[in-house]
């Protein structure tokens, strides 16, 4: 963002990133209390801000309860999809023959509407924890494995010449030149995974669960609770805000080089940048 | 010779398939080359006559579609037991400048530990010392074809083929690295096979000077550049000798390219 002079002011400083996006929402929070007050729209519609903090707060214990199932679920179904992706991506890789075979069926697998397989889920393994991880790591393991496709495509060929001559194995090429080289690749995927990963947990929840933050809105909006809804998600949103920042912190610590080394964000930058920026700092 | 060239090269030929439509095409058309142990040969020739193929031969990576190469008078496998640095430093973004220095130590089996107490203790030489943890984004195109350099160095291989390593410096650093190299060379006495475009460079660096015509690759022609060592670059390149061999030199590479135009 350097040599950004549109503004009198520096927008670049680091306390900016945080500051200016805080202000923007403290403005929107404070015009939609205004609106409530002002308009006569029902608190069963559209609860100001403080009603739903009030909700929340008071309805505290439930949501702790409630978020630890569906964090649980995330969680397992997010590792579950890290292990198919990778795997899938170095079977794939490691073939041609397989990458033919599988390939197209990965990206049609995309197709198939999650939501419409989760019922069937939920037949092959009743209501417990199962069905809500396999949605999970259904919807969350794509990106993952694309990414990583492409990652281990991404070691420059010179590269694993020059480490023939250096007498390197094929599983050191692949150790030392592939696989680092596809990592940040992988990251890129983990970031759009942990997004799905949530709306995963909650479709799984929806489909069949007697627990869970899904399931929990399900149960608020046949009560019309709305202002304990509108907290739930919120909370919601704070795991899938949470766990994209975990991606972060993560791809911070194990790939240094690709952050100082190019200099803090090169390759991502504007909004994206940003994003990752705040992510970090939660 | 009363020994054998350490490395020998003898009527090389590579021929490779055509792309869509054309015929074959000939990269290099009979090429005899020979390399005494601790020599340093250069190869000239203008951009596209098939240097890079050469050495994709010479370090094992190609088989040649005719001709053979010998290691100390013998046929070897050459892949592994030739160095090779390419154009581009190659250096791993995720690795630091004395990862990337190690790493040839460490694809052999080397604990990463000692590899890096090796290649730690070569720093100074290669003038990188102070920049052992440094990412290689972070630093020079010169230090970059150090490490390069170094990587290659501690791999082991007595036999060096280096692809126009300084090509793509600015003309200040190139003069740095050119007396530094030769130095280096002075001191471990490598067999150098260097690939350049530059006249001037060759000669400068070299005991002997190949011309490559392209299109196919051949020698056309090989000088004994005779100055004596060490070699400075005042001295050396007033050498009215020097100026004898470049003057002819450019006339033949000129008239290379203007058959090939």
């Amino acid at each position: 963002m350097k040599g950004d002079g549109r503004r009198g002011f520096s927008l670049d400083s680091a306390a900016m990133r945080i500051v200016a996006p805080a202000a923007f929402a403290v403005v929107v929070l404070a015009l939609w209390q205004l609106y409530t007050v002002v308009s006569d729209v029902p608190e069963s519609s559209l609860p100001a801000p403080t009603e739903i903090a009030r909700a929340g707060w008071e309805h505290r214990d439930l949501l702790i309860d409630n978020t630890w199932v569906t964090v649980e679920e995330i969680l397992i179904g997010f590792a579950l999809a890290i292990a198919l992706g990778v795997v899938l991506a170095i079977l794939i890789r490691s073939s041609r023959t397989i990458e033919r075979a599988v390939y197209p069926w990965l990206v049609v697998s995309q197709m198939v509407p999650v939501p419409a397989v989760a019922p069937i889920f939920v037949i092959w393994t009743g209501f417990d924890l199962r069905p809500k991880v396999m949605v999970v790591a259904l919807v969350a393991f794509f990106p993952i494995a694309v990414n990583s496709i492409d990652g281990l495509r991404a070691a420059d060929p010179q590269l694993l010449r020059l480490m023939r001559t250096l007498r390197a194995s094929r599983w050191q090429q692949f150790r030392y030149a592939r696989l680092p080289a596809a990592l940040p690749f992988l990251f890129s995927g983990l970031k759009v995974a942990a997004a799905l990963a949530v709306i995963g947990a909650v479709f799984g929840e929806w489909v069949g669960s007697s627990e869970g933050l899904g399931h929990l809105i399900l149960v608020l909006n046949n009560a019309t609770e709305t202002a304990t809804m509108f907290a739930t998600i919120f909370v919601l949103s704070v795991i899938g805000i949470a766990l994209f920042g975990l991606v972060i912190l993560l791809e911070r610590r194990l790939l240094p080089w690709y952050y100082e080394g190019r200099g803090a964000n090169r390759g991502v930058s504007g909004p994206a940048a940003d994003a990752v920026e705040i992510g970090a700092r939660l | 010779m009363a020994e054998p060239p350490r490395l020998r090269a003898e009527g090389l030929t590579k021929t490779f398939p055509g792309r869509s439509g054309g015929g074959p095409v000939r990269a290099l058309d009979g090429v005899d080359l020979a390399v005494a142990p601790g020599e340093f040969v250069s190869i000239v020739g203008p951009s596209g006559c098939g240097k890079s193929t050469l050495f994709n031969l010479l370090a094992g990576l190609d088989p040649p579609s005719a001709g053979r190469i010998l290691l100390d008078g013998q046929p070897a496998e050459l892949l592994g037991a030739i160095g090779y640095m390419p154009q581009a430093d190659l250096l791993m973004p995720w690795r630091t400048v004395l990862d990337n220095a190690a790493l040839g130590l460490q694809l052999d089996g080397v604990s990463r530990r000692e590899a890096r107490g090796r290649a730690r203790s070569e720093l100074p030489r290669f003038g990188l010392a102070g920049f052992e943890d440094a990412w290689p984004s972070q630093v020079s195109g010169g230090m970059r074809q150090r490490a390069a350099l170094l990587r290659t160095f501690l791999a082991g291989h007595d036999v060096m083929l280096l692809d126009e390593p300084f090509g793509a410096l600015d003309a200040l650093t190139r003069e740095e690295l050119q007396e530094w190299l030769l130095r280096i060379w002075q001191e471990d006495r490598k067999t150098i096979l260097f690939v350049t475009h530059d006249v001037e460079e060759a000669l400068f660096l070299s005991d002997r000077v190949h011309v490559m015509s392209g299109r196919p690759g051949r020698i056309e022609l090989s000088v004994d550049v005779g100055l004596e060592r060490p070699r400075e670059r005042g001295p050396t390149t007033t050498d009215p000798r020097f100026a004898d061999l470049k003057a002819r030199l450019i006339a033949l590479l000129q008239r290379g390219v203007e058959a090939a135009a």
